[in-house]
């Protein structure tokens, strides 16, 4: 146990671990929000085509945001 | 000597990018999300993208799991066979594994033979290498596995047309950041066997930074393997363990650049080819979707003997260059290299898979198709 406590760092596997799943999970959450709300979109008119058209916009914007922040990542690591 | 090593480490990046092409764009292809020749053709431009994205120095590949001192051209070169032939040789039984796990693998096995067990890092190959590839699937499934869960659960309701179409547009993004991240990651690790073969040579100093000639020309191996498509994996890993469809890929793939980028963040880097696996299974798992156990099964044992039988040939290649000796030595593997590459490449195209048969029906094996696909 000790040596494998020495060996792998536990506390950055978990750190990894968390973050990982909160940015994933978040993500496809977002996105299946986002075309929830499209979908709601079709079909229905005025204010309310509105309101569901402009937070599938916000879900994408988020999403793409994410992946920016993604990408920027990869070019400072 | 010098030119043969960078000449052969380019082939092993080439596998590299043929082997691995699977793990960004398989799930695309099959879910029909990506035309066959579309995705690796996107794929191929990503990673040349991500070749040049990062700035950091190429950190060489061997560095904490061999002692860097004892590192000559011969180890790289031998080590490179290693990892070249069990590249080509997991392609044709089409199973997605490591490329630097096989690569370390065949740089451990002429290290062994060259300067003995001393000079080998044992704890560095348990915390780089086995403890990471017994983790990457188990962290990247489970991740993979609740955003699928949540992918389906969100959107119950949605027109199957819609969802269908807006998932489709979503898994080409995630796919392409996966590629993204690993032209960034893989080419790097043949720059820097390249750097150290020419440190080793004393073409350059120690510590001098990678020529852009060697980061041009690694980009360029990478892509035009990627171009080439690893066909068999790709069937493999997307219509052999499970059945995928399009908000799963999305799910899998998010997952697997979401476990790439943090891990790497957090200084604990995972095979690519582990992660995406994982997350394909995964995709499986959180829709209650049948996962082929018997397929991930043989992978998993793969993934075990990568770094032995890669070692096995590591080591037979560094003792047979230094019994015949010289640059003679070196010749004489780099035919017999080329030669056994061709012969596998031979023995593949009796059941080849190409894009028009990647997404027949599995049958259990990846060389076994319609015989309307194959006709095709």
């Amino acid at each position: 146990m000790i040596f494998a406590s020495t060996l792998i760092n536990w506390g950055a596997l978990g750190e990894a671990f968390l973050y990982a799943a909160v940015f994933a999970i978040g993500v496809v959450v977002v996105m299946s929000s986002g075309i929830h709300l499209y979908s709601r979109s079709e079909g229905r008119f005025g204010a309310q085509k509105v309101i569901n058209l402009a937070g599938a916009i916000i879900a994408l914007l988020i999403v793409l945001a994410v992946v920016g922040l993604s990408i920027y990542e990869l070019t400072v690591k | 000597m010098l030119g043969l090593v960078v000449a052969t480490a380019l082939a092993f990046d080439f596998t590299n990018g043929f082997h691995d092409t699977a793990n960004a764009m398989a799930t695309s292809i099959a879910t029909g999300a990506l035309k066959p020749r579309v995705a690796v053709a996107l794929s191929a431009v990503l990673n040349l993208v991500g070749a040049f994205l990062s700035l950091a120095v190429a950190a060489t590949i061997a560095s904490g799991i061999v002692d860097q001192n004892f590192i000559t051209l011969q180890v790289v070169f031998a080590g490179l066979v290693g990892g070249i032939l069990w590249n080509v040789m997991t392609w044709y039984l089409g199973i997605p594994s490591s490329s630097s796990h096989a690569l370390i693998g065949g740089v451990i096995g002429a290290m062994l033979v060259h300067a003995g067990g001393h000079a080998v890092l044992w704890s560095g190959i348990l915390s780089k290498v086995f403890v990471p590839a017994i983790l990457a699937p188990f962290v990247a499934g489970s991740i993979a596995a609740a955003a699928t869960w949540s992918a389906y659960r969100l959107t119950r309701k949605v027109d199957e047309v819609v969802g269908k179409k807006s998932f489709r547009w979503a898994q080409v993004g995630s796919a392409s950041l996966v590629s993204l991240a690993h032209g960034t990651n893989d080419a790097q690790k043949t720059m820097g066997i390249i750097t150290l073969a020419l440190v080793a040579n004393g073409t350059l100093h120690e510590g001098a930074s990678t020529p852009t000639w060697v980061i041009i020309a690694c980009a360029l191996a990478i892509s035009m393997g990627t171009y080439l498509g690893g066909w068999r994996i790709i069937r493999t890993l997307g219509k052999g363990l499970t059945d995928i469809d399009t908000p799963q890929g999305f799910a899998a793939e998010t997952s697997s650049a979401a476990v790439l980028l943090a891990s790497t963040h957090f200084g604990f880097p995972l095979s690519t080819t582990q992660v995406c696996t994982g997350s394909v299974v995964g995709s499986g798992v959180g829709h209650a979707a049948p996962v082929r156990w018997g397929v991930f099964g043989r992978m998993a044992i793969a993934w075990v003997f990568t770094l032995p039988a890669a070692g096995l040939v590591g080591a037979a290649a560094f003792a047979g260059q230094n019994a015949i000796g010289g640059n003679a030595g070196v010749i004489v593997l780099a035919v017999i290299l080329a030669g056994a590459c061709a012969g596998i490449y031979v023995l593949s195209r009796k059941t080849a898979v190409s894009p028009e048969n990647v997404n027949a029906e599995w049958t259990g094996e990846v060389n076994e198709t319609h015989p309307t696909a194959m006709a095709a």
